[in-house]
């Protein structure tokens, strides 16, 4: 029988020091969604994903992404899924076209995948006007769907997005978001922090997280039922101030 | 495979965009060269010289034609009152006195021993120690010559003159010595930094992340960002022998193919500590520092700017610690003796032991995931 989830959490920790980053955390992310971790700067969204991405160690707690053990299966794991950060981490001094090439490369990408793969992404962002010019001349809109384009070029299985659209405008976030729900279209599972309330709302499930604990998990709509809200925004500022 | 081209690439695209960095390779070992070199092979010469003649005699006056004629004293002035020298050193007037004994030419032709006093300035160290050594030279072949007169009766002045013969530099030129120590110098700072800089640099724009969230090995990552580096390092010394050949006439008599075999395995060293040094930084400024803090120690204890001979105990035992002392070694019997491989094994077991330990460290040193 097939695992409908694609991430698998339980009682995940993350110390620093005297100081804990994440506390016990647990949650399921189902296969084909759009799933969102909704907390303040520090909340331990970051510390999370870097968790499950395999760039720091867990302190205790168990986490199986695509069925597979964090603590040991790492390339496994690392061949099954896309992360893009919050700086985005392209090369500026690389074209558009480069950078493209490098990441699907790296990921061991065939010349011939690569082609497929990088006009894919540039009929799915509209990048084909900036393909040659170096990335450090296009505006931050436009980096910002490159990085998605250079975190996909492997077609991963779940994408982890960390406050992907930090610094970017409304329009851009806008477009943004209607990649990421092709994405999900697709089949592929997406994992995205925010701290944006509008962008909570675009989620299937979501879950709100303060000072590295799990304090609320569901639906935009159920959250807002159970607590008699109007907005996403107006439940999360509830349950912080408790 | 693919994956660590694909790095490479990348990387020479980085390389060929960034006007710094190709400034880096393609002046910095010309105009190092021009400018040190000129600096670090001074030669001692022109030492500005007051004699006391004494003897006042023939053999006196013979004497201080062999001074005037070595060509590293410029006798400026003769004083009679040997009390008087002290003042010629105190206002720097000469840095050299040289007293000639009154009764030596007497004593010579006696066979009785006789002393010439020798008063040098010893503020710079160096340049006196270098002025003695010249002065122990001529009064000792003066001497033999002397000798050799005496048995012969005076007859024939040939019969024993000493037959000096120097193997190897024959024109004694101090440049065909450093420059070479000052091409290793080079290689080791511009090779160790800019591969101490590399990660470092993809760490602070948090480009690592990415790569270390994407399925490649360490050892791929590593391989990859190293390979350009060294090319880097090889183009380095290229020009800086071909500079070296045109601009000071230095002779290049051994095997460059040799030369090229010991600077790859040297590659190891200098690109192992760049990269530990990177893997140890989380930023550029850190690596810096860290690395001139190899770079010095390294330059200090190599016999390159100092004799190892020379120094204390201490500073000796350490200098074997010091992978670019066994390369100034090479380069140098190389350049100037032509040595062959029979003579250079035991420098090339020396940096392959060094390449091997520095590198796995760095390797190991580099963590993908952090604890």
């Amino acid at each position: 029988m097939e695992n409908e989830f694609s991430v698998k959490v339980q009682e995940l920790t993350r110390t620093f020091g005297d100081f804990v980053a994440v506390d016990h955390i647990s949650f399921q992310v189902y296969k084909g969604e759009i799933f969102g971790f909704l907390g303040a700067n520090g909340a331990g969204k970051t510390t999370t994903i870097k968790m499950l991405c395999g760039l720091l160690m867990p302190t205790s707690g168990t986490a199986y992404v695509s069925d597979f053990d964090i603590y040991k299966q790492t390339e496994e794991i690392k061949q099954n899924i896309g992360y893009m950060s919050q700086k985005f981490s392209l090369y500026e001094d690389l074209t558009v076209e480069e950078n493209l090439e490098f990441y699907g490369g790296i990921y061991g990408l065939n010349n011939h995948e690569l082609k497929i793969a990088c006009s894919q992404a540039v009929h799915s962002t509209g990048l084909g006007d900036h393909l040659h010019k170096l990335t450090r001349d296009i505006p931050l809109g436009w980096k910002q769907r490159l990085a998605l384009s250079c975190a996909i070029m492997h077609q991963p299985k779940i994408l982890f997005l960390d406050e992907p659209t930090g610094g970017v405008d409304p329009i851009s976030r806008r477009n943004f978001w209607s990649l990421i729900y092709d994405l999900a279209d697709g089949g592929t599972t997406v994992f995205v922090t925010t701290h944006y309330m509008d962008e909570a709302e675009y989620c299937n499930r979501l879950s709100i997280m303060h000072d590295g604990k799990i304090i609320a998990i569901g639906s935009p709509r159920e959250l807002k039922q159970s607590y008699q809200k109007e907005s996403i925004e107006d439940v999360f500022i509830d349950l912080v101030k408790k | 495979m693919r994956k660590i081209i694909h790095i490479v690439k990348k990387e020479f695209i980085q390389i060929r965009r960034d006007p710094a960095m190709i400034r880096i390779i393609f002046l910095i070992p010309i105009v190092q060269l021009l400018i040190l070199g000129y600096v670090v092979s001074s030669e001692v010469k022109n030492i500005q010289t007051v004699i006391c003649d004494l003897d006042n005699s023939p053999t006196s006056r013979q004497l201080i034609d062999r001074v005037r004629n070595s060509g590293y004293f410029n006798v400026k002035y003769f004083e009679r009152r040997e009390n008087f020298l002290y003042d010629y050193l105190n206002r720097s007037k000469a840095s050299v006195a040289i007293v000639i004994p009154a009764n030596m030419s007497r004593n010579l032709a006696k066979n009785i021993p006789t002393e010439i006093q020798i008063l040098v300035d010893g503020v710079d160290s160096n340049t006196s120690t270098i002025a003695l050594g010249y002065i122990a030279g001529i009064l000792e072949s003066f001497l033999a010559e002397k000798l050799a007169q005496q048995i012969q009766g005076g007859t024939d002045v040939h019969l024993l003159t000493p037959n000096i013969r120097i193997w190897y530099n024959q024109d004694l030129k101090f440049k065909n010595f450093m420059i070479p120590g000052l091409i290793v110098f080079l290689l080791t700072m511009v090779t160790t930094l800019i591969s101490a800089m590399g990660l470092v640099r993809e760490r602070e724009i948090g480009t690592l992340e990415q790569l270390l969230v994407a399925p490649i090995k360490k050892h791929e990552l590593l391989i990859g960002k190293i390979i350009p580096f060294a090319a880097i390092g090889i183009i380095v010394v290229t020009l800086a022998i071909a500079f070296a050949k045109v601009w000071y006439n230095i002779p290049i008599v051994g095997n460059l193919g040799l030369f090229a075999l010991f600077i790859i395995i040297y590659l190891f060293t200098t690109l192992g500590i760049g990269l530990f040094v990177s893997a140890s930084a989380s930023t550029q400024q850190q690596a810096m520092f860290m690395t001139f803090f190899f770079i010095i120690f390294f330059m200090f204890l190599s016999g390159f700017l100092f004799q190892v001979e020379n120094m204390p105990k201490v500073p000796q035992y350490l200098s074997y610690f010091d992978p670019m002392r066994y390369l100034v070694i090479v380069v140098r019997e190389l350049f100037i003796k032509g040595a062959s491989l029979k003579y250079l094994y035991w420098q090339g077991i020396a940096l392959m032991i060094f390449g091997s330990t520095i590198f796995s460290f760095a390797v190991l040193r580099f963590q993908r995931r952090m604890k």
